[in-house]
């Protein structure tokens, strides 16, 4: 880690810029000397907030929270990837090294039907919230914390429970869709529960609902380009959508909410 | 849910899911059908009795040729309307592009461009009717028929001799219209070029539709890809070679 580059690079931006939901945008031009490649991409977007500030501008209205990779708010495509050009790897987690001196990166909002913009980067992903609210809970009685192990569970199924909890719903498996299809999403969010014997009593109607409102959000539907899971910061793998497809199949013929 | 919430049959076949299914499950039917088909063609370079015998057997089973029919033409028309709702709900949920395209990590030209391929095999399926079921693309090659002479079937060219003859002595002579079909270049250029759009259809068709159908999870996926570009082969190496056949002069009358 001490052989950082000393030199900085200078590059030119092109980022979407939009007032508001109803004002078409349009791309603008920024130019950027002395960018570090130490930065993260967020901060170099903070050191052009900055000049813009300085200026009098509006600054780039752009989502972020956690900075460390966990909350899913930071969502941009850049140079036509979700999240940018590293694999698994949200944006707050890009660091300038993956770009080179004298680049240009154009950077947009995610672009779907469902997913309207706010303003310039942040767009409403409150489509996801209400796709959960259809089903993606549990209804149990809490009280005092059970025993560790008075419900025992497999070792693969927890282990694939875990890797469908990841998913921190940041939308990059829509953004990077050719169809904007959330099944990625709403896949692993039925597949993590599917997997846990917690899940077990509302299965049927769980996924029935949560297809149905991931239809009304006016979501794509997939045909299974893989794009999904390629661009999702969580790897959640393609396996989510296969599990979805079974659990629909199997509440088709069972039938009951 | 009240008793209002739709049926099950009707809430399947609206959800997205459901269309999906209708797609994958006709996708079987038809990909079963074309690999058959194929199979049953490569009887042409047996001997153009074993085809013939082969098309008498087909036509002169009526419940099988009806059933086959009926059966595939329902399954077209269900994948085209799948196809057809799908795809607007697709160009709706995206209705602004990307100002700077998408770079693709993984997907396939074939799989991006499944409508453009699928009209294409639509247009030649219509265009196979005409000429090798109805008969009107080349009406002089469809009106062939060989005759039973002692206990061999020969062409007959006579059109007073066949009407002359008992109908069990009579039979289509699927092979002659065959072999000249494909003698002219336009036909089988046409047959080269949906065979080949055929095949990148099915390169990524049944590949899809076996995610569809629940099954490529984990390393089943790999399977999944590997058998749809094996079946995709298959019926491209089988189809393309009638009609090079012919125009190199292996298969003649
Ligand atoms: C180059 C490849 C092909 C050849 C050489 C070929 C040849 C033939 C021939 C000779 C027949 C008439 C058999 C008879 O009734 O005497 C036939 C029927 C038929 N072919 Fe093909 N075919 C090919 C590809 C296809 C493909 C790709 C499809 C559809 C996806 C297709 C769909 C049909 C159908 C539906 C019929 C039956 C029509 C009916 O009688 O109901 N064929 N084919
Ligand atoms: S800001 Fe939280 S994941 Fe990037």
């Amino acid at each position: 880690m001490s052989t950082h580059s000393a030199s900085t690079m200078k590059l030119t931006l092109r980022i979407w810029r939009q007032k508001d939901r109803k004002s078409p945008g349009a791309l603008q031009t920024y130019k950027l000397d002395a960018v570090s490649p130490d930065m993260s991409f967020l901060e170099m977007l903070d050191v052009l907030n900055d000049q813009l500030t300085r200026a009098g501008d509006d600054p780039i209205s752009f989502d972020h929270d956690c900075r460390e990779g966990i909350c899913g708010s930071c969502a941009m495509m850049i140079n036509g990837r979700a999240h940018g050009p590293r694999k698994a790897t949200t944006v707050c987690q890009l660091h300038m090294r993956s770009f080179k001196d004298g680049d240009e990166v154009t950077i947009e909002p995610w672009r779907a039907e469902p997913f309207p913009v706010i303003k310039d980067l942040s767009v409403s992903r409150s489509s996801f919230d209400r796709i959960i609210a259809a089903g993606g809970f549990v209804s149990i009685n809490t009280g005092s914390t059970v025993d560790a192990n008075a419900t025992l569970i497999g070792k693969r199924d927890a282990d694939e429970a875990m890797d469908y909890a990841s998913c921190i719903g940041c939308g990059a498996c829509v953004a990077a869709c050719p169809n904007a299809a959330a099944m990625l999403f709403t896949g692993a969010k039925v597949a993590h529960l599917v997997k846990l014997p917690q899940g077990e009593v509302e299965r049927t109607g769980r996924v029935l609902n949560m297809v149905a409102q991931m239809d009304k959000e006016g979501f794509g539907s997939c045909t299974n380009h893989g794009e999904c899971s390629e661009a999702c910061p969580k790897e959640i793998p393609f396996d989510a959508i296969v599990l979805l497809n079974r659990e629909y199949m199997r509440a088709s013929v069972l039938g009951k909410q | 849910m009240s008793e209002s919430s739709p049926g099950r049959m009707q809430r399947l076949l609206y959800s997205s899911i459901g269309a999906k299914f209708v797609m994958g499950v006709t996708g079987v039917i038809l990909v079963g059908f074309v690999l058959v088909h194929m199979l049953g063609n490569l009887q042409v370079y047996i001997s153009s009795d074993t085809f013939n015998s082969y098309a008498q057997l087909l036509k002169g089973t009526l419940p099988l040729l009806w059933g086959t029919r009926i059966t595939l033409l329902v399954a077209v028309a269900l994948h085209i309307w799948a196809a057809v709702r799908l795809t607007r709900v697709n160009w709706a949920a995206r209705p602004q592009r990307y100002a700077r395209p998408q770079r693709y990590a993984r997907t396939s030209y074939a799989a991006l461009f499944m409508r453009g391929s699928g009209v294409v095999v639509l247009a030649f399926i219509i265009f196979h009717l005409l000429h090798f079921t109805i008969g009107v693309v080349q009406p002089e090659n469809f009106g062939l028929h060989e005759v039973l002479r002692g206990d061999v079937w020969v062409r007959e060219t006579s059109e007073q001799v066949v009407n002359a003859l008992p109908a069990h002595h009579v039979r289509h002579d699927a092979y002659s219209m065959f072999v000249l079909g494909f003698q002219n270049w336009i036909v089988s250029a046409s047959y080269i070029v949906a065979n080949l759009l055929l095949a990148r259809h099915l390169s990524h068709g049944v590949a899809s539709m076996l995610a569809t159908l629940g099954y490529s999870k984990g390393r089943n996926r790999v399977t999944a890809e590997r058998l749809s570009a094996a079946i995709a082969g298959l019926i491209l190496v089988g189809n393309l070679s009638f009609p090079i056949a012919v125009l190199a002069g292996v298969l003649h009358l």
